[in-house]
């Protein structure tokens, strides 16, 4: 007998496409609670997490040109990850994910980076939330709720 | 006197080996090598012409945070995704800088692929064997793992590398 989880097969997702440093990165839409401003962050700015930070980008400075904040909920507490200029959203099919070069995947520091997607045939970094969520969650650093003063409005 | 016959037996072993002796000097002039010659700065280097599966032009490389320095990026080759190095950044050496005639060499070994990018790719030629010697002494350590030999091309001096052993390398320094 099938059971409806067997019929279930993944066609790709739905991402979020932004880009830092001029990189362009995708995070699994369904990973995402929210997308917000900065100013829409009104306590716990400490708890804030730049990317940049979470995914070393190397010794020169990175400058945010549209800084948002993408909110991920992780077994009980919320990681405030800040991104910058979210570009768009669109469905990138399996057909069109690949897993890291061999030579990459051997020498990259942290597993964040997943694979490489094609956007209209330009390569675009896939990251996981949900893994950056748990690391932050063991080294202390997700943030509790209740920390956006506009959390109801934000989500409206 | 009598002028003693070799035996017929005789005459054919010293033909046998002398047909074989020919064999063997012809194979040696045949065994050719493929190399692919290129410069990095004012260096002069190769790989093996089995190990280069193609030759791209530059286009974007997409940098990805959280890898060394020498690893510049990936880039989308007709749908495939492939990674960039900069062997000058591995050696310790100043960045390679792109201009028109720079290329991205892409080399694989025991199921490795990667791209290298290079200065300028100076020819594609067959060498016989024997004209590849060892590797200078004076090599460092570091670099001569990766070092399969040397030889004499238009003047130059040629560092032949092993690409399989230039990627192990790069993984295993981490």
């Amino acid at each position: 007998m099938t059971t409806a989880l067997e019929k279930f097969t993944i066609e790709g997702f739905q991402a979020l496409l932004f880009r830092v440093q001029d990189i362009l990165f995708a995070v699994d839409l369904e990973h995402i609670d929210e997308l917000l401003e900065l100013h829409q962050l009104e306590v716990g700015g400490d708890r804030l997490r730049r990317f940049d930070r979470l995914l070393p980008f190397g010794s020169a400075p990175v400058i945010y040109r549209d800084p948002r904040i993408l909110t991920v909920h992780y077994r009980g507490s919320r990681l405030l990850m800040q991104i910058d200029q979210p570009e768009d959203i669109t469905f990138i099919r399996l057909e069109n994910m690949h897993p890291l070069p061999a030579l990459l995947d051997r020498v990259r520091e942290t597993d964040f980076i997943w694979g490489v997607g094609l956007v209209r045939e330009a390569p675009v970094l896939l990251v996981d939330c949900l893994k950056i969520a748990a690391a932050c969650q063991q080294d202390g650093s997700l943030a509790g709720n209740a920390i956006l003063n506009s959390e109801t409005h934000a989500k409206t | 006197m009598e002028e003693t016959q070799p035996f017929k037996s005789d005459r054919i072993l010293e033909e046998i080996r002398k047909r074989k002796s020919q064999d063997q000097d012809t194979q040696q002039e045949e065994e050719q090598v493929k190399l692919v010659v290129f410069t990095l700065e004012d260096h002069y280097y190769a790989l093996k012409g089995g190990d280069v599966k193609e030759i791209l032009t530059v286009q974007k490389i997409s940098r990805v945070p959280g890898t060394p320095e020498f690893m510049l990026g990936i880039i989308n080759v007709r749908g495939d995704i492939q990674s960039v190095i900069d062997i000058n950044l591995f050696m310790g050496l100043p960045s390679t800088q792109t201009s028109p005639d720079s290329r991205i060499v892409i080399a694989e070994n025991n199921g490795v692929r990667s791209g290298i990018l290079v200065d300028r790719v100076q020819d594609v030629l067959d060498m016989p064997g024997n004209a590849i010697q060892q590797p200078i002494s004076t090599l460092k350590d570091s670099i001569r793992y990766f070092v399969a030999g040397e030889f004499a091309y238009r003047h130059h001096n040629v560092t032949l590398l092993d690409a399989g052993k230039l990627f192990e390398k790069m993984t295993e320094n981490l």
